[in-house]
């Protein structure tokens, strides 16, 4: 009688195994896309640049929070006396932003006061500013991770 | 040899369940079960529009009209009568019942504070407001506002006085008039001129601050999960009364994780207390009900907003109001997500009682069924039955 090659049999089943084990880990693993966070970049069609910081510390999820925005020409030159209105949501569970933030106050030199922010759960924030002025318009989109 | 190897591979097989379900903890997972624990609760923050609110006296004041059954149309109707000391202030019904029968479920009192919007559709925008609503609805107390007023002179004029000053003269007000009550009792408010209504006015929304102060006070209470989350998060492993069973481990990673509940059901409350449509049907016996749509254009009217004159402070307190959402389509239907602290010892569920158990809340998490109006933010969870019997397990020890 042949002996049978035991080893040959076995050793790929475990390798099997393990492997599918180590796909249950890890492949089934929430995934993590690492989104664009700067807090400063060229607006969409690249008529602006603008910058979001937030007053009063980094926000948290809770409380209302109150951000600056800051737009300049791509030359450097402030953005001066431009409509803005702010929008986003959390794209990944399909909703809005939770208020609705305005624009409170022109500060000068391309600095504006966004207040009514708000975060109502940890997670990818995408906030967007619609800017326009003298008939050029253009949005800037930031990811905020909270 | 070949016993051996079977014996090996057996035990492999077995093993592969475990190994890879097991309910080990990541980094980032430790550090969001100790976000939801009690531990991590913040001080409740005050109410600047009402001053009262962190007062002992007005607090005391406001338990005495809490379970005060004058406070009502009838004489037995108390805000205790729905909100039951010994029930998590709340009373196990699919719908509130006062003078009448109300069109949604009640809900628990522990932390109530915390949140910027109350009842499940946000109709009213501080603790305060929200204490006189019930108090004039047709189907809950079913009073007036002068009848409030004539109460407080005829009974509580000293305990009232030493908080909030003098009491109006209501000797040649009507016995019962209000804006919300019977054709008779609208048409004698109207009647009254428009200072005799301000101050009965004002009475009302004493009334209102004295309860929310005394609502202020109810708490949550720790429990199991806080003990093992305080656990975890203090890198220690979880024992005696703060261990967890393997399936209430792999119901919290769930919850955390696959099962997506943490996205809503966030932070020590475990509510985000926000409006969420997730697709609850609608009850069939009770008026159409829009949920958030409607309630942001009720706050929005109410004369005792954060933006009426019945404020303490300043108008800087009033930034969620300012802020409000005031229309699109994620609002209809929208109801606010609920504490689910305790939640195993409060069936039935939703803001209608639609489900009896937690297991079909999870039924209907898992499937994600269409939205009879709106937008459902929920999408199809693929549970095995063990993984809802697990997130069920793991929502019991809410209560322990």
């Amino acid at each position: 009688m042949r002996k049978i090659p035991w080893g040959m049999i076995v050793v790929p089943i475990l390798a099997v195994i393990a492997i599918f084990c180590f796909a249950q880990i890890y492949l089934t693993a929430p995934r993590h896309d690492i989104p664009d966070v700067a807090r400063a970049k060229r607006t969409e069609n690249k008529r602006f640049v603008a910058s979001i910081a937030p007053e009063g510390g980094e926000p948290k999820v809770g409380p209302l929070s109150s951000w600056i925005l800051t737009v300049r020409f791509p030359n450097g030159h402030p953005v001066r006396d431009a409509a803005i209105s702010v929008d986003g949501g959390m794209p990944d569970h399909s909703h809005g932003l939770p208020t609705k933030p305005t624009v409170t106050a022109d500060l000068g030199e391309g600095h504006y006061r966004v207040e009514g922010l708000k975060f109502t759960m940890p997670g990818v924030w995408v906030l967007k500013f619609d800017i326009s002025i003298k008939g050029e318009k253009d949005e800037a989109v930031f990811n905020v991770v909270l | 040899m070949c016993r051996r190897l079977a014996l090996l591979l057996a035990f492999g097989f077995l093993a592969l369940p475990a190994g890879c379900d097991g309910p080990d903890f990541s980094e980032p997972e430790k550090a969001t079960i100790a976000s939801l624990s009690l531990s991590a609760l913040k001080p409740l923050p005050p109410d600047p529009t009402n001053k009262y609110a962190d007062k002992p006296g007005p607090a005391a004041f406001g338990a005495t009209l809490f379970f005060e059954q004058r406070l009502s149309r009838d004489g037995n109707v108390a805000c205790s009568t729905c909100h039951m000391i010994d029930r998590q202030f709340q009373d196990d019904r699919p719908f509130g019942v006062g003078v009448g029968e109300s069109n949604r479920r009640t809900m628990p009192l522990a932390g109530v504070a915390y949140g910027p919007w109350f009842f499940w559709d946000g109709r009213r925008d501080s603790l305060w407001a929200q204490a006189l609503t019930p108090l004039e609805d047709q189907n809950e107390h079913a009073g007036t506002r002068t009848a409030y007023a004539h109460l407080m002179v005829r009974e509580f004029k000293t305990r009232y006085e030493r908080i909030f000053g003098p009491l109006p003269d209501v000797s040649a007000l009507p016995a019962s008039a209000g804006p919300l009550g019977t054709a008779a009792e609208q048409a004698a408010w109207a009647a009254m001129a428009a200072d005799q209504r301000e101050k009965v006015d004002t009475v009302f929304a004493n009334i209102g601050k004295a309860i929310a102060a005394f609502e202020r006070t109810i708490t949550h209470a720790p429990t199991r999960f806080d003990r093992f989350a305080n656990a975890v998060g203090a890198g220690q492993t979880p024992e005696t009364d703060a261990a967890f069973s393997d399936e209430e481990a792999l119901g919290l990673k769930l919850f955390i994780g696959k099962a997506r509940c943490s996205t809503c059901h966030n932070g020590p409350r475990f509510t985000d207390e926000s409006f969420h449509n997730t697709g609850v049907p609608p009850v069939d016996s009770k008026p159409p009900d829009l949920g958030r749509q409607t309630g942001v254009s009720e706050v929005l009217a109410d004369p005792f907003n954060c933006f009426g004159r019945f404020r303490d402070g300043g108008e800087q307190a009033c930034g969620e109001l300012r802020h409000i959402v005031r229309d699109g389509p994620e609002l209809r239907r929208a109801y606010k997500t609920p504490s689910l602290r305790g939640v195993a010892d409060r069936p039935p569920y939703m803001h209608t009682g639609q489900f009896a158990t937690l297991e079909d809340v999870v039924a209907h998490y898992a499937a994600a069924p269409r939205p009879v109006e709106g937008t459902s933010e929920l999408q199809p969870l693929r549970l095995s039955d063990r993984e809802k019997a697990a997130l069920v397990a793991f929502l019991r020890t809410l209560s322990e």
